[in-house]
Parts: C-alpha cells; structure tokens; sequence
C-alpha cells in the first residue's frame, strides 16, 4: 500500500510505533556506552582496581595480544568446536530418545524414575568420573555437555509429544494412518515450535557443560584461559575470556533465532 | 447400510468402571441423513468412535453393509469437531491428508482437485489454513472427509465451534454437499434446532447410562429446505417433543 493511502491516524499510529522502537534502541546502546565508559573511567582514576576489574582498555590490549600470538583464535575455536559438538549430540540423542519413548509408552514409564532422578542431578557432580573414565581431554568435556542437556532434551521433547492435539491424533486414526504415519505427518510437524525452544535452552546449556568441563580438565579453550588466568592473577585475561564468551553465545543465540524464523515461516507455525 | 444391534461400551479405568452406552439399536439406511441428539455425558460420541472403529463395543455388534466393523476403514468418513486442518499444511495437503494416509492413487488426486473446484476452495488450495474464515476452513475440512470416497460420513459435533451465523450457514452448506455427493451421514450434535434442520431422521439419546430415548422420523419435512423447515408446524412439534424428552423444561 502507497504511504499517501494511509489515515493521519495511522500514521500517527506507524510513527509512534517506529519512535517507540527506536528508544528503546537508543537507550540499549546508552546503557552499554556508559557501563563500558563507568569501567573504564573507574578503574583509570583508581577508584576501582585496574588489576582485579580489569578495563574495557586492557582487554582491548589482551585481545589484541591474544590475537597476534595466534592464541585467540585457537581457544575459541577448541571452545566452538567442543560446544557445537556437544550441543549436536545432545540435541539428536535426545531427541531420538525422546520419539522411543513415545512410540513405546511401556518403556517410558518404566524409564520415568530414572529420567526425574537424573534431572534433579547435578550433572556437574558427574564430571570426576567422566575424566577417569575418558581421560582428561575433549572426550570428558563433550560428555560433560551432553549429561547437562541430555535429559533436559528428552523430557521437553517428549512432553511435546505427549501433549499433540488428541482431536488431530483421532483424526489421522480415523483415516487410517498407522503409528508412524501420525509420528511423521502429525507428532514432529505439530513439535518443531517445542524443539526450537529446545535448541534455544540446549545452546546456552552446551556453553554451561563446555566451559565446566574446560575448567575441571582443559588445556584450551575459554574455560581454560578463565581457569588459567585466575590462577596467575592476570584478571585482563579472566575478563576477556568472559567477554569474547558472551559474544560467541550471543551469535549462536542469534543463529539460532534465524533458523527459528526459517522453520516457523516454512510451516505456518504462530507464536 | 449401517445397523447398529444390542450395542454396549463399558470403561474400565482403574479407579472405576463406566457404562458410557447400553443397548443401542438403530438403522440407518443408504442416503439418509440422522443425527444423534442428547446431552453431554450420553455417550452420543463414543456411538461415532464405534462407529467409526476407533473403540470397540463390549457387547452387542455394528454392521456396516453386513459386514462388522473392527477397525477404521476407508468406507467410512469422520468430520471431527472444529476443522483441525494441519497449519503446517496448505489447503490441498489438508484436503488430501487421507490420499497420503491411504496411498491412493492419481486418480483420487484428480477428484480431490474435482471437489475443491466443485465447492469453490480451489482457489485458495495454496493458501494455509490461518489465511481462511471459519466456514471455509470447515469446508475444507469436509472435502477433506469426501475425497477418499466414502459412503457413509460421521460428523463428530462438527459445527460446535463456530459462531452462530457461520454455524447455521456452514450446516446447511454441508448438508447440501452431503446429499448432492448421495452419501450417508449420521451428525452427532447437541443443538435441536440444528438436527431439525438438517436431518431426515433423529435419535433422542438419554444419559447415565447412554441409551436411545426415543427415535422421530421427520417425514413431512424430510424434502424441505431448512429453510422451509423453520415455518413447518411440525418443526414446532417436534421442537416441543424433543425438549421434553431432553429434560429442558424439568418436566420430563
């Protein structure tokens, strides 16, 4: 529609609208621009330790050391790598556990127990025996990750399942369609909205399970650096680890949220 | 075509046991339309899942052209309460839902396509589901029970979710569709004026236990438009008769 057609009174509607969206911009980016420039001016006049809260100009230094010497970039990577590994493998195990369980209603209930235990777990109190088992390396910390969103995955998924319309379930019945046919035409289509959220929760929760392993074993990666640099007191180091961390989190999330937008537009799904 | 003898359902669940009908006997036969009219509670839907072969009756048997049924089988269509089209589905896939279930062939496909044509949803045939009023939504959800051909239609409270003038429209609408496709149908509704309307035959159910109260043939009426139904005198009868029987004016 041609922006002459509208009423003053929508466009005054439009207007507000795209004024109030830009505030809320604006003010986001005030936010940030004042805690980095509180910190950094803090910590210059001494009122606040350089050497313990480090400044947003000493970890722009150690980033750009980190990067020369090629470091950087490795540690993010192993750290990357670790947790979209993880995040894979926990997210399809899951989820292939999750469709046994409803194709098989005897074995989920006999499971139940199991999965409400080891949900309530603390799964970090697994991770001493992970490193025996698989030793002190990649291995303990991809299965660190995979405890923590494992279970997690299962029940979510499977309350999805569980939880489909039963009209439309009587429905497919009434045409004929077998078990599987109501899995793959009903059961997953009408459960992509429940495990994209899945996928949401499960990233964040494959940074928590790497970045634990990290520090109890690693010698890489972002947990290390963390692990390592408050080991020798170089706070600059601490605080660029858990800077460029959120960041990498920050893009997965992103990701994620793209891929969300692709499924919900591909299959008609409302939020 | 459809024979219903001495049919009984009971529950069993493990906190007790319900006898949800009992002793259901009716006939139905080829190109009728009937509806099944009770209160809520009088097993007036678990008749359509037994009729349908999604439950089965603890005594008694259901014969669909002499033959039991025992499973769900393509001779016999079901029109659930609201439209439950697939919203990750566009219209044709809706509507073609049962050809994938069934593996029917091309042939089926080109009917489908027929019918959609027939009744004016073709256009919107790749449109999704949310993009449609509710009265085509539930005439989708009609094609959707026609394109598998077949020759008996239950309709499960079809029309119970939509508003009032939608309501009267879309039953109408689908009564004509019914009859002008010769099928058979039997309507489980709890709206009087609705079976008044739209059928040729109507089964009184009572509750506690679900069983036939009592069965009225409409047969001065039976060739009317609803319509014409409305200024009818024994539409008024009837009305009066049925809201006796149902209990409505406590004097039962």
């Amino acid at each position: 529609m041609d922006k002459n057609d509208l009423s003053p009174l929508r466009m005054k509607y439009l207007n507000q609208k795209r004024n109030t969206k830009i505030m809320i911009h604006v003010i986001r980016i005030i936010i940030l621009v004042l805690i980095i420039g509180l910190w950094e001016s803090l910590t210059a006049s001494g009122i606040l330790n350089p050497f313990i809260f480090s400044s947003p100009s000493r970890i722009l230094k150690t980033v750009g050391n980190l990067s020369a010497s090629g470091q950087l970039e490795e540690h993010i990577a192993t750290s990357l790598i670790e947790t979209v590994a993880g995040f894979i493998l926990g997210t399809t195990a899951g989820i292939v556990i999750a469709v046994i369980l409803w194709w098989n209603p005897a074995i989920s209930k006999i499971m139940d127990p199991y999965l409400v235990v080891l949900n309530a777990l603390p799964k970090t109190a697994l991770g001493p025996i992970f490193i025996v088992c698989m030793g002190a390396g990649t291995g303990s910390i991809i299965a660190m990750t995979l405890a923590i969103s494992l279970i997690v995955t299962i029940l979510n998924v499977l309350n999805g399942f569980n939880h489909t319309d039963p009209e439309k379930i009587r429905l497919m019945k009434a045409l004929g369609a077998g078990r599987l046919q109501i899995f793959l035409k009903l059961v997953l289509p009408a459960n992509l909205s429940t495990m994209v959220n899945v996928f949401k929760v499960n990233i964040g929760l494959s940074w928590v399970g790497v970045i634990t392993g990290e520090f109890l074993v690693s010698k890489a990666g972002l947990g290390y650096l963390i692990v390592y640099g408050s080991q020798v007191f170089k706070m600059d180091l601490v605080m660029t680890s858990v800077v460029i961390l959120a960041l990498c989190a920050a893009i997965m999330h992103i990701i994620i949220g793209f891929i969300e937008k692709i499924v919900r537009k591909r299959f008609g799904i409302q939020k | 075509m459809l024979k219903l003898e001495h049919v009984g359902l009971i529950y069993q669940t493990p906190e007790m046991e319900k006898e949800a009908v009992r002793d259901i006997c009716f006939e139905i036969e080829e190109g009728e339309f009937v509806s099944l009219v009770g209160p809520s509670g009088c097993g007036k839907s678990t008749i359509l899942y037994m009729i349908a072969g999604l439950e089965h009756p603890t005594t008694g048997r259901i014969l669909l052209k002499g033959t039991p049924i025992s499973a769900p089988s393509a001779e016999i269509g079901y029109m659930p309460q609201q439209d439950q089209l697939f919203p990750w589905r566009n219209i044709f896939s809706n509507v073609t839902l049962g050809l994938e279930i069934q593996k029917k062939g091309k042939r089926y496909y080109d009917r489908a396509r027929e019918l959609m044509d027939k009744y004016g949803v073709l256009d919107v045939a790749s449109m999704t589901p949310a993009q449609l009023s509710g009265g085509m939504r539930q005439r989708c959800s009609l094609i959707r029970t026609l394109v598998t051909d077949p020759e008996f239609l239950l309709l499960d409270e079809s029309f119970s979710a939509l508003d009032y003038q939608t309501r009267i429209a879309v039953s109408i609408d689908t009564r004509d569709i019914i009859k002008s496709e010769h099928k058979t149908a039997l309507l489980v509704t709890h709206d009087i004026s609705e079976s008044l309307m739209l059928s040729d035959r109507i089964i009184v159910m009572d509750k506690n236990p679900g069983k036939i109260y009592a069965i009225h043939d409409l047969t001065q009426m039976k060739d009317l438009t609803p319509e014409q139904r409305l200024e009818h005198p024994e539409y008024q009868v009837l009305l009066k008769k049925i809201w006796k029987e149902l209990g409505i004016n406590g004097q039962k």
